[in-house]
């Protein structure tokens, strides 16, 4: 992709890093291929791409983390490539994680001034000096009121401000910044982002990857996008947004189409190659989902999620990624006990059930990235999803009837599920769930690394197993794929639901867009 | 070395490497599912070793046939424990589940000491002490029985894992615990099954051991520095890495035993940590 | 306010063990000094294990180590003073500690707790087979030394030393480190922390202590045999000991090893066959309730004026760490 040409003037021309051909291989699998990136000196870098582009493993390996497979790095024209990250920490580097890592048995200082202690300047520190340097940070990020409180005591909030006030702390002259806005509502989004132009300002050269694109557009000088490993685009954040390559890495290949035809309807679906959903049945409510509230421990995701799913019907709950879909999901199946609201299922409150009850009433959850149980073989994967039933006469004709919708398994029924492609291996995760008979079939990123044709094979499956009766939840990142095989469709944004509708209309409607890429 | 010698050695490491892949089976699969390094196994493998003795002197019952009845006693003790106390703390650090399961370790072993005194005690039967000879090498009828009995069970436990619905659970818990609870799995149960089976498989060890070694209440610790030995060496995964882990520990100390006898455990254990630090994954399995 | 009442509490208690040997018999002494070798060997091991988050199984190794060096110092062609050679069992076994460290502190979790006891066995065995040396398992006899005073206040020295070193340790750098470490090693890397310096450092210092109290309890004894001073009852004295208390904090272990002491000379006392049955009983329901010590309940909340410990926070302990 050819590079557009930034016009940030602020930005002095010189680089404060420089990677070339950045390779990290895991097994055979490149999660960062070959990537070229300069950071310069002073700006902001706004770096965005759907999961799975290998952001953080690019900034692992930028930091020593991980070592990368092949390419160079300079960091203020010292090669640092082979050197361990603790140094790389000392020459002027620092990170957040995307997953905070606070020091959780010590306090809010204790922890800022761990950074001041091994950082940049940290030999010139005596351990008291650190102490005090950690409380003049603590006040420039705001947190100087929790300063005596454990980590373990802290808000999500907090916890970002911690972990930012702790790469803060080692005097960095570039930061990198992994999601520090993931799971952050709407003010406390405006907060992040002055404060990190403020650390900007004061001269700190910023990395940032952030899922939140209101927040990166306005924050980012330049904006990098990643796909699959590699740099797609790059340049002014306006334009970028705007390039058909990042709207298809964004929101699907359909939908760019779409865009692209910009408003001539029909130029849009290529006809004949899926099946569509049959026209809405009105069944009974049998998902009721109200003010639902969850999180991972001291972080609050799912602000206030009502929704309901009829019988027969196929619904999509689209929304960028760290809006709260797979935490809906997790919580509905009772993996994550929720903090407040009520789920009813078929009429029965199934808010405080255990997770074998929920998958006893028939709520069946094919999680995303699949997780089959890479030990086993496929058949074995196939008969683990009938573990709870007891109509063991009817369970080999279930195994056929899976393996006639979807031959390949049959093929591969020998073969451990960990050697699957990743489409066969979305076949056995739904088959698998099938295998459990279920009444509300749950199903998280159904479309997510895989080939158009795959995915078009197992919308046709899901259509299939709709019209037989199941009813589909589908939690989707590309909304053309969700929204043109569901009947209804809601959108769910920072932990609430913002929209919801007819499928066809949410379709066509601009603020999906917006929700997405924050235009 | 002379080639009698060599034969007597090797025949005498098969011998063991039986009884010791049945002594290292349970530990591994509670080790491999729940990730709990179960320092109690040894005094379940006591308290089999106690069982048979009892029943042989007391009621008579030939030493073989109340290996079943040793491991039903373990079985029920190894669910009480597990559901009572181990599943409290099985999500503290690892330190929790370490001294928890030394503390039972003493528990128990002072329990029968306090009970049944720390006499030395043997099971002696009629066949006791016979065998035959292939050549110069000799073959006890009871180890070679007890190697029979530990492959039987170690192929029984093979197939239960592999073949039943309970079985497959186990081993999908242990691949992938929320996948598992997403397919109706109450992981609660399923680890109750596996500790009483590790419980259970260590008791029939035990049954075994008391009719090859003279014992005391003492005699499992060494034993569960031996199937952390094993598993080590075959690495965590199925019961083959088991086979093949206690074949190799039983080669090295066989051999080691006949040439250093004095030094063998130090070697055993020196082998033991050289391989952790160049190949934790183990010899025979997959990275863990 | 509070500080100087803490300071006039703790200077009170010192005063009373100084004067501890004029108040009661010598074999109540005799527990008390017992008492402090355990605290000495906790302190130890609190640095690596409780500190740093590594759980060392093996540390008898170095109080073997140091009962050895300074055992065999002492006799022999050299005779050495016992300080002196004290002071060479501690540097020898932090030189053990820190050639050994190396490659095993790269193991983890269960791997490094295995290893650690894999030594510590290995090393049992040389000593019992190291005949020239040794003496084998008819052991060594040091020079007779009947003043329980002078072990007494030899111990208590160490472990005020041992307290101070503690509360110095965890304010320092080093400190800070390894608990960053202990808490998130991938996180203490990128803050700057040198891992692999730091944990060898923590490591070799619980050998120090180790050996001091090895050493000490070696010249007590004056009887030294690999079946007395390699066995892994003193590992676990110290493990538990620093539990009781609270693995991480500066007084967890002195605390955990009086009551851990306490518990023990009554359990002696009233049922001395079920001794050992009892304490195991002790050690799982610390573990099933006071994962993290008694210094959680006597510790940071009371002073930060939060609420106290309640009985039901027991409980709370058992519902975070169990599986349903």
């Amino acid at each position: 992709m050819s590079a557009l040409p930034s016009p940030v003037p602020r930005i002095p021309g010189d680089s404060i890093l420089e990677a070339r051909g950045i390779t990290k291989k895991f097994g055979g699998l490149a999660a960062v291929d070959g990537i070229d990136l300069t950071i310069r000196r002073g700006e902001i870098l706004g770096v965005i791409g759907p999961n799975g582009a290998g952001k953080t493993t690019f900034v692992n390996c930028m930091t020593g983390l991980e070592k990368p497979t092949a390419g160079t790095i300079v960091f203020n024209g010292q090669d640092i490539t082979k050197t361990p990250s603790y140094r790389i920490g000392r020459l002027g580097m620092a990170r957040t994680f995307q997953v905070v890592k606070p020091l959780r048995q010590l306090t809010v200082r204790e922890n800022v001034a761990t950074g001041a202690m091994f950082g940049a300047r940290g030999s010139e520190r005596s351990a008291a000096q650190a102490r005090h340097e950690a409380d003049e940070v603590l006040e420039r990020v705001g947190l100087a009121d929790m300063r005596g409180r454990t980590a373990t005591e802290l808000t999500i909030l907090d916890l970002k401000r911690l972990e930012l006030a702790k790469a803060l702390a080692m005097d960095p002259q570039l930061l990198f910044l992994d999601e520090v806005m993931a799971g952050l509502n709407q003010s406390e989004i405006e907060k992040a982002m002055e404060l990190i132009l403020r650390v900007n300002r004061s001269g700190v050269t910023l990395f940032v990857i952030e899922h939140v694109m209101k927040a990166i557009m306005g924050i980012s000088d330049r904006l990098t996008v990643l796909h699959y490993g590699r740099k797609i685009a790059e340049g002014n954040p306006k334009d970028i947004v705007e390039s058909p390559a990042v709207i298809e890495a964004y929101l699907g290949e359909r939908f760019a189409r779409r865009a692209e035809a910009a408003g001539e309807e029909n130029a849009l679906i290529e006809p004949g190659t899926f099946l569509k959903a049959p026209p809405a049945p009105a069944g009974d409510t049998l998902l009721e989902v109200k003010n639902l509230v969850s999180g991972y421990g001291e972080v609050q995701i799912l602000r206030d999620v009502s929704l309901e799913v009829k019988d027969k019907e196929i619904v999509a709950l689209i929304g960028a990624n760290g809006a709260g879909k797979t935490t809906l999901l997790w919580t509905i199946s009772q993996l994550l006990k929720p903090m407040g609201g009520s789920v009813h299922f078929a009429g029965r409150d199934i808010t405080a059930a255990r997770s074998d009850e929920v998958v006893g009433a028939g709520v069946v959850h094919v999680p995303q990235g699949r997780r089959l149980f890479a030990g086993l073989t496929v058949r074995e994967n196939l008969m683990q999803g009938v573990y709870l039933r007891r109509d063991t006469e009817r369970i080999e004709q279930d195994l056929e009837r899976i393996f006639s919708l979807l031959p390949l398994l049959k093929e591969r029924a020998g073969q451990l599920a960990g050697r699957l492609s990743g489409g066969e291996q979305q076949m056995c995760a739904i088959g698998r769930g099938l295998m459990s008979r279920p009444r509300l079939l749950l199903i998280d990123e159904l479309s997510l690394g895989l080939a158009p044709l795959v995915v078009d094979s197992l919308l046709d499956l899901i259509t299939e197993i709709n019209r037989e009766g199941t009813t589909v939840l589908l939690v989707e990142q590309d909304v053309q794929v969700a929204l043109e095989h569901a009947h209804r469709g809601y959108v769910l944004e920072t932990g609430r639901i913002v929209q919801t509708g007819p499928a066809e209309e949410l379709l066509d409607d601009p603020r999906i867009r917006q929700a997405y890429l924050g235009l | 070395m002379g080639g009698a010698e060599l034969g007597q050695i090797f025949v005498n490491a098969v011998l063991l490497s039986g009884i010791l892949a049945l002594v290292a089976l349970g530990f591994s699969l509670v080790w491999g599912i729940m990730n709990i390094v179960n320092l109690a196994h040894g005094s379940f493998i006591v308290l089999g070793a106690y069982i048979t003795f009892f029943l042989h002197e007391l009621l008579g019952v030939d030493p073989f046939l109340s290996i079943p009845v040793a491991m039903v006693a373990l079985f029920t003790l190894g669910w009480g424990i597990q559901r009572g106390l181990i599943n409290q703390v099985i999500r503290a650090p690892l330190l929790a589940t370490f001294l928890l399961t030394f503390g039972l370790e003493i528990l128990i072993v002072n329990l029968i000491n306090y009970f049944f005194k720390a006499d030395v005690r043997s099971v002696t039967t009629a066949y006791s002490g016979t065998g035959f000879t292939l050549g110069s090498v000799r073959v006890p009828y009871i180890r070679l029985g007890a190697l029979g009995i530990s492959l039987v069970l170690v192929a029984l436990l093979a197939w239960y894992l592999r073949a039943t619905r309970v079985g497959r659970a186990i081993r999908a818990t242990g691949m992938d615990i929320d996948a598992a609870r997403l397919t109706g799995v109450k992981v609660a149960t399923i680890y109750a099954a596996t500790f009483a089976i590790g419980a259970g498989m260590a008791g029939a060890a035990g049954s075994l051991l008391s009719m090859i070694v003279p014992f005391d209440p003492t005699l499992g610790g060494g034993y569960t520095q031996r199937a952390f030995a094993i598993c080590v060496l075959g690495g965590l995964g199925n019961v083959a890495n088991v086979v093949i882990g206690a074949a190799i520990f039983a080669f090295v100390d066989v051999f080691v035993g006949a040439r250093l006898p004095s030094l063998s455990r130090a070697v055993t254990f020196a082998i033991l940590v050289l391989l952790l630090i160049l190949r934790p994954q183990g010899v025979a399995g997959k990275r863990v | 306010m509070k500080k100087a009442a803490a300071i006039a509490g703790f200077l009170a208690l010192l005063a009373l063990l100084v004067a501890l040997p004029r108040l009661v018999s010598s074999y109540k002494l005799l527990t008390y000094t017992r008492f402090l070798i355990l605290a000495l060997m906790a302190q130890g091991w609190n640095f690596i294990g409780g500190y740093t988050g590594y759980a060392a199984f093996g540390n008898v190794a170095y109080f073997g180590i140091g009962a050895y060096t300074t055992g065999l110092l002492m006799i022999g062609k050299w005779h050495v003073p016992f300080f002196p050679a004290l002071a060479a069992g501690a540097l020898l076994s932090a030189l053990v500690a820190i050639l050994l460290g190396l490659p095993i502190l790269r193991l983890k979790g269960h791997y490094f707790a295995i290893a650690t006891l894999g030594v510590a066995e290995a090393l049992s065995q040389v000593a019992d087979t190291w005949d020239s040396v040794t003496e084998g398992s008819t052991g060594i006899d040091l020079p007779l030394k009947t003043e329980g005073e002078f072990f007494y206040y030899t111990a208590l020295g160490f472990v005020i030393v041992g307290l101070l070193c503690t509360a110095a340790f965890s304010r320092s750098k080093l400190g800070n480190g390894c608990v960053a470490i202990r808490e998130d090693q991938d996180a203490a890397r990128m803050l700057g922390i040198n891992t692999t310096l730091f944990k060898v450092i923590a490591y070799a210092l619980s050998a120090v202590f180790a050996a001091l109290a090895g050493g000490l309890t070696a010249y007590q004894n004056i009887h030294v045999t690999p079946g007395d001073f390699f066995k892994i009852d003193y590992t676990l004295q110290m493990i538990i000991a620093t539990i009781i208390g609270g693995a991480g904090t500066v007084l967890g272990p002195v605390l955990g090893a009086a009551v851990f002491q306490l518990l023990s000379t009554y359990v002696w006392s009233k049922f001395l066959e079920l001794h050992p049955t009892i304490l195991g009983v002790i050690i799982v329901l610390f573990i099933v309730f006071l994962p993290r010590g008694l210094m959680t309940v006597l510790g940071r909340k009371r002073q930060r004026g939060e609420r106290p410990f309640r009985m039901s926070d027991l409980l709370a302990n058992v519902r975070a760490h169990r599986v349903t």
